[in-house]
């Protein structure tokens, strides 16, 4: 940036020193005339116009040759600038592609540690949830359990119950049975006398307990 | 009723007595028929022949006369005494022979000291022992109720 205004500052330091030549020459030729005039020899005003025309002529020649140098030197410095720019530039972009590369790193590194952070947390995040939902798991597990445990002890004790009161039943009927043999059993080896003596027995029973 | 008494000693089952009542049914009956004819006579063939002798009996004791309206009386009388007799129900797995009821009349007259008509009734359930019921009270001393107590108990 500072390269293009030193540039355009001797551009126009260069136009100016032309400008100011110029004028110098067109002063010196009115002062020419004027002393053409004054001066004790009286010029012919062919030669004076030859002359003139000549001194255009340089001024046209020099101003041409002082334009195409100072083109040539401006060229030049701008080509000289554009290098040390392009150089420049060129360090720049090697830098800005050194800091990007850097920065890139930079971030990647960032990023990778803010991914291994993430990642972490999400671990950390994922552990935590992990041990309350385990915890919870526990918590209605061990609910689950001390409820199959009871209804568990509460079927085997129906279960016991019921096996009692089939066994019990079976009792019942096997009783049941012994009592109906021993009836029909006993009512047939019974003899006569037996029935007779078991009657009289009964009614003397029978008077013990007041009944008669 | 110590006219009959001898008559009804007689009387020893509730079968007995159903069926001396008839007969005295039938004495009512026949008082008021004939009445110059004994009753012992007009009676014969028509009631049991034990019965026509007691009648006869009395009629030779003068205490049945010829009045039929006093007769009447004494019948009725006998069948009152009779119907008031107590009656002692015994349930018995067997069929009681002759013997062995006079012996329990005989031992229920000496230990109750009353006269009291047997009605036995016969049921085979009740395996043995016998089920005892006199004036609305009753006692269960059959075998059958001794089986079921043991079963109950599961000591058979």
């Amino acid at each position: 940036m500072n390269d293009q205004i030193f540039f355009i500052v001797l551009f126009i330091f260069g136009s100016l020193a032309i400008i100011l030549f110029g004028v110098d020459i067109f002063y010196l030729i009115k002062r020419l005339k004027e002393e053409r005039y004054n001066t004790p020899f009286n010029w012919s005003k062919r030669f004076l116009l030859e002359l003139e025309k000549m001194i255009n002529q340089e001024v046209k020649k020099t101003i041409s040759e002082m334009d195409q140098k100072i083109a040539i030197e401006v060229t030049e410095f701008y080509k000289k600038q554009m290098f040390v720019f392009s150089k420049q530039a060129k360090n720049k972009m090697n830098d800005w592609n050194k800091i990007t590369k850097k920065e890139i790193s930079k971030f990647s590194k960032a990023n990778s540690q803010a991914k291994e952070l993430m990642l972490k947390e999400a671990k950390d995040e994922i552990d935590k949830s992990s041990k309350e939902l385990n915890k919870k798991i526990d918590g209605i597990y061990q609910v689950a359990k001390d409820i199959i445990s009871e209804k568990i002890a509460k079927t085997e004790k129906n279960i016991e119950e019921y096996k009692k009161e089939k066994i019990n039943e079976l009792d019942e009927k096997i009783y049941s049975i012994l009592g109906e043999t021993a009836k029909k059993t006993l009512g047939k080896i019974i003899d006569l006398s037996d029935h007779e003596k078991l009657v009289v027995q009964a009614l003397e029973k029978a008077k013990k307990e007041k009944i008669l | 009723m110590k006219i009959f008494d001898d008559f009804a000693k007689k009387i020893i089952t509730k079968k007995d007595l159903i069926f001396c009542l008839k007969e005295i049914n039938l004495v009512k009956k026949l008082i008021f028929k004939n009445i110059n004819i004994p009753l012992s006579k007009k009676t014969k063939e028509k009631i049991s022949e034990n019965f026509r002798k007691e009648i006869e009996r009395l009629e030779n004791k003068k205490i049945i006369s010829k009045d039929p309206e006093k007769n009447l009386i004494l019948f009725e009388n006998f069948e009152k005494y009779l119907q008031n007799l107590p009656q002692i129900k015994i349930k018995i797995a067997f069929h009681a022979k002759k013997k062995f009821v006079n012996k329990i009349s005989f031992w229920l007259k000496k230990e109750i000291k009353q006269k009291v008509i047997l009605d036995l009734i016969f049921n085979p359930k009740i395996v043995g022992g016998a089920i005892i019921e006199y004036k609305g009270r009753q006692i269960n001393l059959s075998l059958d109720k001794k089986i079921d107590t043991l079963v109950s108990q599961k000591k058979l």
